[in-house]
């Protein structure tokens, strides 16, 4: 059957078709070249529950790469094993490789604090420290003994994160003060401040309001310039619309019961969501069933 | 908008009487008043407590001054019935109550901070909860029991050898001079840190218990390891709640009677090593109270009051602290 054409992606009860009309960025989409993160049979396991399991996956630099699925499918798992996030979680263990430029990140040599540096994240719900707005962007770079001048990193740091203009005058106030879009976007510009090369967004959205969603959405694509973004979204338009690759994710049961999530398809954006090469990605993204 | 509100009924529904009917609640305004009656209370209390010691020591005041009272450095009770004829200075006992409570807070605050974030984020969940159990029973130990341990196992055993060797090491330092006497101002405030260690362990370990994880797991991914989450993100955030932990235990410290009473010493003088016999203003007041003439007991009432004015006092400052600092965290705990 198929299920290719528009008018029938819109047309679903739900609501929660992918109209083309959503894509708002216009480019091409790069190539993987030399991946960032090369994920191949990963499995995660949490005390003897297998929980995520066999997924292959590769990130290319300076792209938008995006997770969706429905609850349960691993998605925000998988993105906390790419900066080893996962090893505070007690009983979480992983198998299967996660190479990050070639180098294999759960090698016993490797540093998670080094990793972390270098992979950033963003959470769910806007978590900014109780402190000043300054002292938010300054914290990742004092802690990494950062020299030189702490005000111009803090300005242009902000810029970055295009929240400058709102908080110029108030950088000494509680980041508390702010709107829930601009804690996130202020902590979007904490992230950036240690420049990372990799930037994790665990549903970045999911608590904000659709105007806030959108300034998120075109800051995420103006760091795509320079940033490697990887996002897990509960949302389908937005992956359809910010996102190069993405990669949807379903949830299972194994034959002793056992609930667990795993990849099912992983491709560019547009074809993920005009011609998905897989039955259950296309009932998803057409809002049949999740 | 053109639509019509639908029609009010005309009559109330015969069923269910008028709305006038109600068979007079008692309940709430009964509620309301005892309440009300039990939280003036304490402020009754309160007040009569104040008033009442004030007025009982007031001949002491009117013959040294009030801050004569407060500083005078010499203790000489009188054994009149009708006037004030003895020599009344608390300062030796104010010194003796300062003093054991720094050396106890000195002890009690860090121990208590890194038990608590030992508790909260390193030791293993099979070793937390146990532990924590055991600190709050120990808060639960009467002090007494603290001013024989301390008076007949603890001393002997282990501070007399340690005291010794911190004369030989720092007896040149005026607070560390010799000769190491056994009771003193230093067992009497090292007890009392132990003392206040639980209480405050268990506070401290409440509060940073509750910082929220979003926060710690958003300084993890900027590369912390957990020396910085702890130290940089978790006690800062955590700062009124160690102060009103640390005030809990400096009220607890100031005002403790009987451990203080069995370990200080009971001298009245003042000052010098931290080796040397002293008094509290509690344990003053305990010691002397039984064959106190009335003049004297005039002269205790105003230690009374003196120690009310000094835990208020450490109080007002305390808030003081942690409103400024509360300002700049935008943290509202206060």
């Amino acid at each position: 059957m198929s299920v290719s054409n528009a008018a029938s992606l819109r047309g679903t009860d739900s609501g929660r078709g992918v109209a083309p009309d959503t894509i708002r960025y216009n480019r091409e989409v790069p190539g993987l070249g030399d991946p960032v993160f090369d994920v191949s049979g990963l499995s995660i396991h949490y005390g003897a529950n297998k929980a995520v399991r066999d997924v292959d996956l590769k990130v290319g630099p300076r792209q938008i790469t995006a997770m969706i699925g429905p609850s349960g499918c691993g998605k925000s798992t998988v993105l906390r094993t790419l900066n080893r996030m996962n090893d505070l979680i007690p009983g979480a263990r992983v198998e299967g490789k996660v190479s990050y430029h070639g180098e294999d990140l759960y090698a016993p040599s490797v540093d998670p604090i080094e990793v972390r540096r270098r992979i950033g994240m963003v959470f769910q719900k806007p978590n900014p420290f109780p402190k000043s707005i300054y002292d938010n962007i300054a914290y990742g770079p004092r802690i990494n003994g950062m020299r030189g001048n702490m005000d111009d990193l803090v300005e242009e740091t902000l810029t970055k994160a295009a929240l400058w203009d709102e908080v110029k005058d108030k950088l000494k106030e509680s980041a508390f003060a702010l709107s829930g879009g601009q804690q996130q976007r202020l902590c979007i510009a904490r992230t950036i401040a240690v420049n990372p090369e990799v930037i994790l967004m665990d549903e970045p959205c999911s608590a904000l309001d659709p105007i806030a969603t959108l300034k998120i959405e075109d800051l995420m694509y103006e760091l795509a310039g320079e940033y490697t973004i990887v996002i897990v979204t509960h949302n389908m338009q937005q992956a359809a619309r910010v996102s190069d690759r993405t990669a949807f994710f379903t949830a299972g049961v194994d034959d002793s019961g056992e609930r667990y999530g795993s990849l099912v398809e992983f491709d560019e954006t547009a074809k993920i969501f005009s011609k998905p090469s897989d039955q259950r990605t296309e009932d998803y993204i057409s809002g049949r069933f999740g | 908008m053109s639509t019509e509100a639908p029609e009010a009924p005309k009559a109330p529904d015969a069923r269910r009487g008028t709305l006038q009917s109600g068979k007079g609640r008692l309940a709430d305004p009964i509620f309301k008043w005892t309440v009300g009656v039990c939280g003036t209370v304490v402020l009754v209390i309160l007040a009569l407590m104040v008033v009442r010691t004030t007025a009982e020591a007031w001949p002491v005041f009117a013959k040294e001054g009030f801050f004569g009272f407060l500083l005078g450095e010499e203790w000489d009770s009188g054994r009149s019935r009708t006037e004030i004829t003895g020599t009344y200075g608390a300062w030796p006992f104010i010194y003796g109550t300062l003093v054991t409570s720094a050396i106890a807070l000195a002890i009690a605050l860090p121990l208590s901070i890194m038990i608590a974030v030992y508790l909260t984020h390193l030791a293993p969940s099979r070793l937390a909860k146990p532990l924590s159990y055991t600190v709050e029973l120990l808060a639960a130990v009467p002090s007494v029991i603290f001013g024989l341990w301390g008076l007949h196992w603890f001393l002997p055993h282990v501070l007399r050898p340690f005291f010794d060797r911190l004369e030989a090491a720092m007896g040149w330092f005026f607070l560390f001079e010799g000769p190491v006497r056994g009771v003193g101002y230093l067992p009497a405030g090292i007890v009392l840190g132990i003392m206040i260690l639980p209480i405050m362990t268990a506070i401290i370990r409440e509060v940073v218990a509750v910082q929220p994880l979003e926060q710690q797991m958003a300084a993890y991914a900027l590369g912390s390891t957990r020396w910085e989450v702890v130290t940089k993100v978790v006690l800062p955030a955590s700062f009124s709640g160690i102060v009103a932990a640390t005030m809990l235990g400096l009220g607890r410290a100031l005002g403790e009677t009987i451990a203080v009473l069995m370990l200080i010493g009971g001298s009245q003088s003042w000052g010098g090593s931290l080796f040397d016999t002293g008094s509290s203003m509690a344990s003053h007041i305990a010691a002397t109270f039984g064959e106190a003439a009335p003049e004297t007991r005039t002269g205790l009432m105003a230690i009374g009051v003196a120690l009310f004015l000094v835990t208020m006092v450490v109080n007002i400052l305390a808030r003081v602290i942690v409103w400024r600092l509360g300002q700049i965290t935008g943290d509202s705990a206060v």
